[in-house]
Parts: C-alpha cells; sequence; structure tokens
C-alpha cells in the first residue's frame, strides 16, 4: 500500500516534470515553424489576414473601406520574438514603420501557446551633439543617425527649432516650436519632420528625452485611439 | 602592423556605403568624426534588454571607443528547454543591422572610466559563459548581473527586491532605480536608451558582432636591407 502511493507521487512528479518541459519547449519556440501560420486582424474599418510561411515569404490581404490590397514579401525574426517585415508590408491604421519604411512587430503567446502578433506603434530616432553644450542644457546643434539621410536639428533657447533632412540630394527643412512636456521630455510642434522628410501626421507625435548625454532620442510615436494592431494567429485550423 | 584593406563581403550593403556613421571600421571614434561629434570620454558599459520571448533577453555590451575594443556577453541555451547547452553570443545572429538592434532592444548605458570599461571587456573575454543553461539560472541575466556586481555597477537597492540575476527584467528594474530613479514604473521602449548614451552606440555595438568583423586583411611589412663590408646583403623583416 505505502509502496503504491510512493510510486503514484513519484509518476505524478515525473509527469509534472514532463508536462513542464512540453509546455516549456512549447512557451519558448519562437521559431520560424513555430510562428508560421495565417493571422487574421479585424477592426472597425479594416480587416486583413496575413500568412506567415516557414520559407520567411509572406502574403498579406489588406482591405479598406471596400478596397482590397494583396502584397507578398519577407519576414525575419529579430532577438526572441521580433520580426520585421520587408517593405512591401500593408501598413495597418494605428501602426507606425521604422524610420525606413521597415515594419516591426512582435510575436507574443498567451498562456505559452496561444500566438499573437502586435505592430510597433512608434520608432525612435537618434540625434548626436554637435556642438559644446556650455551648461547642461538641450539647446544647440544635433545631427541625425539614420541610414541614407543626412539630418540636423537645431534646439533654440527661445522654444524654437529648426531641421534639415537631406535625403538623395533632396533637402527639406522646417522650423516649429519645442516645450517640456510631463517628466521633463520635450515636445515638438507637428512642423518636426520625419526621416522619411515629411511632417508629422496629425496623429503622431515627436518628443524626447532631455539628454543626459550627448544625443537626443526622438520617439515618432501615434496616438492611435484604437489600441495596438493585432494579428492573431488561426491554431487550429 | 596590419591594416583592413577591403570591406567585409557580408555586410557591404548600400544601407552602410551610403552612411557614413555606420561603416566598416569598428575602430572609429564618434562615429568616425571627432571633430563632429562631441564624445570627450567613450568609455561605456551598456546593458541591453530584450523584452520578448518568455522571459526576455539580457545582454551586456562594454565598449572604448578611443581603442574601438569591445566585448559583448550574451548567454542563452542551445535549444528551447529548461534545461540546455550554453551558448555564448545567444540571438546575435538575428540582428543584421545597427537599426534591428535599436528598433528591437531597451538599453540603460552607464558612463565608466575607461580603466573601468577595459576591465569589463577583459574580464567578459576571460571568463567563458557556463556549460549549462537553466531557466533560473545560471542564464543570461544571471551572468550579467554577475558582471555588474562585480565592478559595482549594478547594487540592489534593497534585500528585499527581486532577485536581478533571475530574470532580464528585475536587471532591468534594479539598474533603472540606481541610474534614472524618475523613470521607475514606466513601460520602457525600444530603441530608448535611458542611462547615459553617447551617439552611434548602435553602430558601434553592430560593428563588434563577429558577422560584422572585417574577413579580409592584408598585413604590412617592413623590410629592412643592410650590406657588409663583403658584399653580403642581410634582410630583416618585421
Amino acid at each position: 500500500m505505502k509502496m503504491t502511493i510512493v510510486l503514484r507521487v513519484s509518476c505524478g512528479i515525473f509527469l509534472a516534470i514532463a508536462l513542464f518541459f512540453l509546455w516549456y519547449s512549447v512557451a519558448a519556440d519562437y521559431g520560424y515553424k513555430a510562428v508560421s501560420g495565417t493571422y487574421t486582424f479585424a477592426s472597425n474599418e479594416e480587416r486583413s489576414t496575413l500568412v506567415l510561411k516557414s520559407d520567411r515569404s509572406f502574403q498579406q490581404e489588406l482591405s479598406k473601406h471596400g478596397k482590397v490590397e494583396r502584397a507578398t514579401g519577407t519576414w525575419r525574426r529579430i532577438g526572441e520574438s521580433g520580426v520585421a517585415f520587408s517593405k512591401e508590408f500593408l501598413i495597418l491604421s494605428g501602426q507606425e514603420p521604422g524610420a525606413d519604411g521597415t515594419a516591426y512587430g512582435e510575436f507574443h503567446k498567451n498562456f505559452g501557446f496561444l500566438v499573437s502578433l502586435t505592430l510597433s506603434q512608434y520608432h525612435v530616432l537618434w540625434y548626436g551633439r554637435v556642438d559644446p553644450s556650455p551648461t547642461n542644457t538641450v539647446f544647440g546643434t544635433y545631427t541625425g543617425d539614420e541610414n541614407g539621410v543626412s539630418a540636423s536639428l537645431v534646439l533654440k533657447p527661445d522654444h524654437t527649432f529648426a531641421q534639415a533632412i537631406n535625403t538623395l540630394g533632396v533637402t527639406k527643412q522646417a522650423k516649429g516650436s519645442w516645450s517640456f512636456g510631463q517628466n521633463g521630455a520635450i515636445v515638438f510642434s507637428k512642423n518636426f519632420l520625419k526621416t522619411s522628410g515629411e511632417a508629422l501626421r496629425s496623429d503622431e507625435t515627436a518628443s524626447a528625452w532631455d539628454p543626459k548625454g550627448s544625443n537626443l532620442q526622438v520617439q515618432i510615436a501615434l496616438t492611435s485611439s484604437s489600441g495596438v494592431p493585432t494579428y492573431r494567429k488561426n491554431q487550429f485550423f | 602592423m596590419g591594416r583592413w584593406m577591403s570591406p567585409d563581403l557580408v555586410n557591404v550593403t548600400e544601407d552602410r556605403l551610403m552612411a557614413p556613421s555606420s561603416t566598416l571600421n569598428k575602430y572609429a571614434y564618434a562615429a568616425n568624426n571627432p571633430l563632429k561629434y562631441i564624445d570627450p570620454d567613450g568609455r561605456d558599459v551598456t546593458y541591453f534588454y530584450d523584452q520578448g520571448g518568455i522571459a526576455g533577453h539580457a545582454i551586456l555590451f562594454a565598449y572604448n571607443q578611443a581603442t574601438g575594443d569591445s566585448a559583448i556577453e550574451s548567454f542563452g541555451p542551445e535549444y528551447k528547454l529548461p534545461i540546455a547547452p550554453g551558448v555564448s553570443m545567444f540571438e546575435m545572429n538575428d540582428f543584421t543591422s545597427a537599426d534591428d538592434l535599436r528598433s528591437k532592444l531597451t538599453s540603460l548605458t552607464i558612463q565608466t572610466t575607461p580603466e573601468l570599461a577595459q576591465q569589463v571587456i577583459d574580464y567578459i573575454r576571460a571568463n567563458p559563459d557556463p556549460a549549462l543553461w537553466i531557466a533560473p539560472g545560471p542564464n543570461c541575466s544571471s551572468e550579467v548581473w554577475k558582471i555588474l556586481q562585480k565592478f559595482k555597477l549594478g547594487q540592489k537597492a534593497s534585500p528585499l527586491d527581486a532577485k536581478p540575476g533571475q530574470l532580464p527584467r528585475n536587471v532591468w528594474k534594479t539598474l533603472i532605480f540606481q541610474y534614472n530613479p524618475s523613470q521607475q514604473g514606466i513601460t520602457p521602449k525600444n530603441g530608448q536608451d535611458y542611462g547615459n548614451p553617447r551617439f552611434d552606440m548602435f553602430n558601434l555595438m553592430w560593428l563588434s558582432l563577429p558577422q560584422s568583423q572585417p574577413k579580409a586583411t592584408v598585413t604590412t611589412t617592413t623590410t629592412n636591407c643592410v650590406t657588409d663590408d663583403k658584399g653580403n646583403r642581410t634582410c630583416n623583416t618585421f
């Protein structure tokens, strides 16, 4: 009788460990095979289907206001669970691609197995200081750090800024204002130019940390009322 | 003396050629333009926090821009199991550019003295990662935290705090409390450095990765020849 209980407890412990190993191997796996499949997205205005294949290609269909667009391209993993799509990716409402137009996202596994894909809603531009600061102040001249783009930004003490973006020989300039927002963050007016040379859209904001070091990190973010755009994987069919 | 004479074939991309600050020279000081960017010291230790996956990932990057020396601590499992053989430079091959690093990682840079940064670099090189990776430790966080503690760069605020060595998130929380307390409680954003960063750090880290190393090298030698009284010619090459 005593032997049977010991045996049962031992079997139970062994089974629990085996199940944990099995669960962990699924939950921690964000490899190409594990996350490939068919994903769907639906909001009030948009419907989209995204098929990720393990050969790193994707097919996407986006319908918006009765208009249907289709795209094919490639995708690749970055880091633990990140993903980057080729430029063909159709941008959803509420999604903010990177400075060069690359769409970034992140895979998630609820309970370790329910896979979803959230699309990035911001990107960060780094501007390096090019003039010595006599005091610990943000006023000064900065230059951008994006591939293929020459960018400069001058923050003036009167809370105005001047910016120039040169892409492939075409220069765009902007003047605007900046102010200190919550937590001492620097908030730029809508005139601020993105790396593409375009001004901020009405639903975008540009803000930066007060640079303790030698650079300004400008976050271009979306103020989406509809939340983070999220694709959900069709798990069981 | 050795010189890089040709670019790394793997990494010659249009983007990199177009971006002066993103060249193949990993030893670039202040993006190869010391007069342009303000970089008075150039020795740092940066904690990189990848928030994705089952528990995230912790990476430590120590670099000395003055000499171009750098080292990366990134320990992880070879297989997706709670216990697996350990590998160094974990997940680094998934990154293909400096922009990848920036878009995916949150960072916190601690500016140090040149001597300390070099000690961290030397320590990472001299101490191989454990042979076995185990989810509760030794893991990426425990190895990073070990280094931060050894060089007194990371200190727990209270003995009651969560163990930083267990999870990347705990290392992050401990460091943000220590170095930037005003940002405690925020959701860290990828691409942002919450410490005291310098310009071009992502490019420098990218160029420090093994796959970014220039592969083609040419060794330049100098030959001195002397002819003695008897007409014998002796040459020394060095």
